[in-house]
């Protein structure tokens, strides 16, 4: 899996430490939702159906699992505005302080 | 916030009845050490009644920055988690450690929800998470998205500051590790706000240039002060080594004990280079950042770690965890990865 993501990384012309960042957020993701999964049993074979557990009904666990979704979302944005952003900070403070965003070149002179 | 921390202080005083009176007696004396403090430093660094010789025609406006609403609403925000943390859990913190005897009513004291009375539900958590919030959107508004920012509200003097402070939810059984927590809390936060304002560490963009920024070495150098009294204290106290944090075992109690620590090692890493900056500046003339790349080398090989670690959390047991157990079923979440 390492290798096929270095590959990846290196045939696509991007960063070879992204598709680690993408996976390590996609593991935050999975991690949560596996604890939900676990916790209503929802993967598990049962004769008849059954209502959950008393604990998986309170909102704690939940709203552990949400921030921790959502703390892997957040990586995966800090990633993708990071590496591939279109968005550019110059500087055209001092003389000879050069920016081309686009096709426009900007050159300060005073 | 000198402002804001004066009734939750006077609140201390009306509902702590559950507190011994000694306790409580030296609880209001730090609160009242700190108001003083806040007021002297108003009066020798802005002193508001203060007659300005030559006035503005029209005044000096608003800050064009301040005029967003994310921004206008954030230093409220963060005044509010400061204020009630300075005035609650950090007095606390310091009386137990002068009194000697950090005990059960000290443990029911600091426990959520107590330490705020009167706001069950706003605890001073929540205001300085609303405070991060409020500033870092605001942040975002104003200058645009960027990772950087992003990644800066996360790891910044603010959320570190808000994951340091501890829940309190097992003060009894990490007594230490709770003080320790409140007091170093309290100081960085302190630090980091005094460095920020005065202009000498930024990540993303200065706001401003403060002219007065030299009379704001004063607040640096009180902060640095009662950091290191407050943490000799810590460490002058017995009880310190006593503390059964990492001999517990894993288990989830623990491991939310100690899950501030990376931030709070983030934190104090670049404080240390926000404050070397201006050393640095003075003796060599060079001119180092906080920003990337020193950022992105410090940011990485902490967090990335604490992400490992982080889906462990909810699936370890509550008193004693297994580790082993929780990494196999955590194998097809990394694999799906």
């Amino acid at each position: 899996m390492i290798t096929v993501a270095v590959v990846f990384a290196m045939e696509g012309g991007g960063p070879i430490l992204v598709p680690f960042a993408v996976g390590l957020a996609l593991y935050v993701i999975a991690g949560a939702v596996m604890e939900i999964v676990e916790r209503t049993g929802l993967l598990k074979c049962r004769s008849r159906p059954r209502l959950p557990a008393r604990g998986v009904c309170r909102a704690r666990p939940w709203g552990a699992a949400f921030a921790h979704v959502g703390l892997g979302i957040t990586l995966l944005g800090v990633i993708g505005e990071t590496q591939w952003s279109l968005e550019r900070i110059a500087e055209l403070k001092h003389p000879g302080n050069r920016s081309d965003p686009a096709a426009m070149i900007f050159i300060s002179t005073a | 916030m000198g402002a804001h921390s004066q009734p939750v202080g006077a609140l201390v005083g009306l509902f702590g009845s559950n507190l011994p009176a000694r306790l409580k007696a030296t609880v209001l004396a730090v609160q009242s050490s700190i108001a003083v403090a806040f007021i002297l430093f108003i009066l020798v660094t802005s002193n508001p009644f203060l007659r300005i010789p030559d006035p503005p025609f029209e005044g000096r406006d608003l800050n064009p920055i301040l005029q967003d609403p994310g921004l206008a609403i954030h230093p409220r925000c963060s005044t509010l988690g400061y204020g009630r943390f300075s005035r609650s859990r950090f007095p606390s913190a310091i009386a137990a450690l002068i009194d000697g005897r950090i005990d059960a009513a000290w443990a029911r004291w600091v426990r959520p929800g107590r330490c705020s009375p009167g706001f069950p539900d706003a605890r001073h958590r929540d205001g300085l998470v609303l405070g991060v919030l409020h500033a870092r959107l605001g942040r975002l508004v104003v200058l645009g998205s960027g990772g950087e920012r992003l990644a800066d509200a996360l790891a910044r003097r603010h959320g570190a500051s808000a994951l340091r402070a501890g829940d309190g939810r097992n003060a009894m059984r990490f007594k230490v590790w709770t003080i320790l927590l409140a007091i170093l809390a309290f100081s960085l936060s302190l630090i980091g706000t005094f460095l920020v304002r005065s202009g000498r560490a930024h990540l993303g963009a200065r706001f401003c240039h403060r002219p007065d920024a030299r009379r704001l070495h004063s607040g640096d150098s009180w902060c640095c002060s009662s950091a290191a009294a407050s943490r000799c204290l810590h460490c002058a106290r017995p009880c310190s080594s006593r503390e059964g944090l990492f001999r517990a075992g894993l288990a989830r109690r623990s491991a939310r004990a100690q899950q501030p620590v990376p931030g709070e090692r983030l934190c104090d890493r670049i404080h240390r280079h926000a404050l070397s900056r201006s050393r640095s500046r003075r003796l060599t003339g060079e001119k180092i950042s906080v920003g990337a790349p020193f950022f992105n080398a410090t940011f990485a090989p902490l967090f990335v770690p604490l992400l490992i670690a982080v889906p462990f959390g909810p699936l370890l047991a509550w008193k004693r965890g297994d580790l082993l157990g929780v990494a196999q079923r955590l194998v097809g979440a990394a694999a799906s990865a």
